[in-house]
């Protein structure tokens, strides 16, 4: 039976349990005089009875859907003739791969090798096996565990909490797939680097100040050797994070001190969501705004002023990544500001104390550490900020600090590692992955200095 | 301090206080005209034909009341009485309330308060507040005091900075429990220590009128008693305004008494008097325990 069909199945017969362990736990009840002599609510009972049906069947199956690949093509490879055994992953890849075109019927039979032909019968035969009987122990074990179910239903039974133990694994579970990922993506991430620091050496990496990963797939290439040194896309990142913050922490903090102090109700009411709209556009609108727009303006405007303006320049992609942030930092900046308490503004105002002189001196200090967190969230944003980079900033590792001139920046730089034919062992893909990990680690470290400035302000402030 | 009263009722008194549509209590009805002395002779501030709005909802009806030099006026009255409202009307904190519109005639040393001239920055200065909840900045305690006199440009040196705030604290008796913390912030004292902390603030610009919206209601008894005793000493140099809902605390620290009900002013005397003898039966009513 198909896998979705089994699923169908399991639903109909957990529901079943359910009403049947229901109705007996009401029916025992009623012989007592009552739902109330029950231990647990009849709706307890039934869910018990329900879980036992499904939960441990679903296990079986996902653990089979897991698990069979491996089993099966272990079977395969054992019972091919000793002249054929692979000597290596690839090849044992290779060899599983032509099995399962000749029994798709993508290579024809006939010009294949007789005992890859007999194994691609043996892995139809095999899987169809396999399903039949996983269909009927999954089958078989949720029909028992509804037995189970309905069987233990008695009015001492402590079904609540049982139930409430299943459903509070369910949430514990839900919360560990968020930690998960990020730890399986965290340990690729680091063992691919790994790999990388094996081809380069990390100290050439971080302090190199030289980047041009084109490696030789041969070695009578010419450029046989890239050079792996990272500081210059870290400038080119800091520079552009740079305009970005320039542009966004003035702009969105007095937006914000404007529309939490100074505006109308009715001006807010229409300003505030304007404002969020700007954090609805998607990134690579403003990509192709910056590209397309601000960088050609920018090079008009400095020619006119007889400047050298590249046609991607940092300032380009910078000051349409801070419009990008605007709202973030405004609209953050915002809910603080809004947190502070009104018994504060009365009580400078009270002092004779005007409304700018209470913004400078009372509600700013009192929402800085709110403020200053949300800055450093909205600085690692931008670090970690591609589309616009990928289509306004350059290509070329510069080490500069004009802002006219031409950077790049880590991302883009792991989008052109990427993108295209790529082979996995060489150290130019991999240095994406070392990349990721240095852009992974500053903004941690960047998240982490956050949380500490704004509690070490809390307690200084409340 | 004893402020002359206008015994005869010669000082023009506006009427119109009674709304007899308005409800009443039990029968009583309102007074024609506030009863009482409201009216004094020499007075620092006076209020005329005072009307407080919040939108459409009339929240003080035609109060007429004078308040005198260095004088302790308390204001009590069942809860939504219109007593704090009354109170924020008189420094102009009501302006940050946008729906609030305030009519009449309400004068500090024959100034108009709300005259296009009178800059309320300026009017709070001379008419300073101390709040119902202690609102410390989260600054240091010298900084909370200091906040006002720098604003102000009240010293040039830092010795000057530092005289103002060792009395202002003086006065508001923290000194002896401060001097040694100065630099550490004023939302970590205790809930009395804060409200004396908001006094010394208030004091620190030489306010001519301090206005106390319950300053007692979210402290203990021993707090109380030492803020209690606090607003006798200020009262020999300022002229104090206090909103209470404990009778005794109005029959302890004031002078006069004046009894609001449901935003009219019922009847203003001297407090050894409302709480002997009122005059009217609203303030028996109220003093008795009958209501509130």
């Amino acid at each position: 039976m198909q896998t979705a069909n089994l699923l169908i199945v399991l639903l109909i017969l957990s529901a079943v349990a359910y009403y049947m362990a229901r109705s007996r736990s009401v029916a025992q009840a009623q012989s007592l005089g009552g739902i109330r002599h029950l231990h647990s609510l009849p709706f307890f009972y039934g869910m018990r009875a329900a879980i036992w049906c499904a939960l441990p069947s679903l296990l079986l199956l996902v653990a089979w859907l897991l698990f069979d690949e491996p089993i099966i093509s272990s079977f395969l490879i054992s019972g091919l003739p000793e002249s054929l055994q692979p000597t290596s992953a690839a090849e044992h890849n290779l060899l599983l791969n032509s099995i399962e075109n000749i029994a798709s019927g993508a290579l024809s039979a006939e010009a294949s090798e007789p005992a890859l032909v007999a194994a691609a019968e043996s892995l139809r035969g095999l899987r169809s096996t396999g399903a039949n009987l996983v269909t009927a122990a999954v089958l078989s074990l949720s029909v028992l565990g509804m037995g189970w179910g309905w069987v233990k239903v008695s009015p001492i039974l402590r079904a609540r909490q049982q139930v409430e133990r299943v459903f509070r694994g369910i949430l514990l579970s839900c919360a560990c797939v968020a930690i998960f990922t990020t730890l399986g993506i965290l340990l690729s991430v680091l063992f691919e680097s790994f790999r990388f620091f094996q081809a380069v050496p990390a100290t050439e990496f971080l302090f190199g100040t030289e980047w041009s990963p084109q490696m030789a797939i041969r070695s009578d290439q010419v450029g046989s050797s890239g050079s792996f040194g990272a500081i210059p896309l870290f400038v080119g990142t800091l520079l552009i994070s740079f305009i970005a913050m320039v542009v966004a922490v003035p702009v969105g903090l007095m937006s914000a001190i404007y529309l939490a102090e100074y505006a109308s109700p009715r001006m807010r009411g229409f300003a505030k969501p304007t404002l969020e709209v700007l954090a609805g556009i998607p990134t690579v609108v403003y990509g192709f705004f910056a590209a397309l727009t601000v960088a050609p303006f920018i090079r008009q405007t400095g020619e006119g002023f007889g400047l050298q303006v590249s046609s991607e320049s940092a300032l380009a992609a910078g000051l349409v990544m801070g419009v990008m942030i605007i709202p973030f930092i405004s609209s953050l900046a915002d809910d603080v500001i809004n947190a502070v308490p009104q018994s504060l503004r009365d009580g400078s105002l009270g002092l004779g104390a005007t409304r700018s002189e209470t913004i400078k001196k009372v509600i700013f200090p009192a929402a800085l550490p709110g403020i200053v967190g949300g800055v450093l969230l909205a600085v690692s944003r931008a670090i970690g900020e591609t589309m616009i980079v990928v289509m306004a900033a350059g290509l070329a590792a510069k080490m500069t600090a004009n802002p006219l001139d031409t950077v790049t920046t880590v991302t883009v730089q792991i989008v052109t590692l990427l993108v295209g034919d790529q082979e996995f062992d060489s150290p130019k893909t991999l240095a994406a992955f070392a990349l990721g990990l240095m852009l992974f680690v500053v903004t941690l470290v960047l998240n982490f200095v956050a949380l500490r400035v704004v509690k070490k302000y809390r307690e200084q402030y409340d | 301090m004893v402020n002359k009263m206008v015994t005869d009722i010669a000082v023009e008194m506006p009427t119109g206080l009674v709304q007899p549509e308005q409800e009443n209590i039990d029968g009583i009805e309102y007074p024609k005209q506030t009863v009482g002395t409201p009216l004094l002779e020499s007075s620092k501030m006076s209020m005329r034909n005072v009307d407080v709005f919040y939108g459409d909802k009339q929240a003080i009806f035609n109060v007429n009341v004078d308040v005198g030099q260095h004088e302790v006026i308390a204001m009590i009255g069942p809860s939504g009485c219109g007593k704090s409202t009354f109170l924020r009307s008189i420094n102009r904190m009501n302006d940050t309330v946008e729906s609030c519109k305030v009519t009449g005639q309400l004068t500090l040393d024959g100034e108009d308060i709300y005259s296009t001239k009178m800059d309320p920055v300026a009017l709070r200065a001379r008419v300073g507040m101390v709040f119902q909840k202690p609102n410390p900045f989260p600054k240091s305690i010298y900084d909370n005091v200091a906040y006002g006199p720098r604003l102000h440009g009240l010293a040039s040196r830092r010795a000057e900075l530092d005289e103002i705030v060792e009395t202002s604290l003086t006065r508001a008796g923290l000194w002896t429990e401060a001097k040694d913390r100065l630099d550490q912030p004023g939302t970590g004292l205790s809930g009395g220590q804060q409200q004396r902390l908001c006094i010394a603030r208030a004091i620190a610009i030489s306010p001519e009128v301090i206005l106390m919206d319950e300053p007692c209601s979210a402290l203990d008894p021993i707090a109380t008693a030492k803020i209690e005793e606090l607003i006798a000493e200020l009262s020999q140099n300022y002229t104090i305004a206090i909103v209470t809902h404990s009778m005794q605390q109005a029959a302890r620290v004031s002078h006069r008494t004046a009894y609001f009900h449901l935003g009219r002013l019922v009847e203003v005397n001297e407090t050894e008097k409302v709480f002997t003898a009122p005059e009217h039966q609203l303030t028996e009513a109220y003093i008795t325990g009958r209501f509130g």
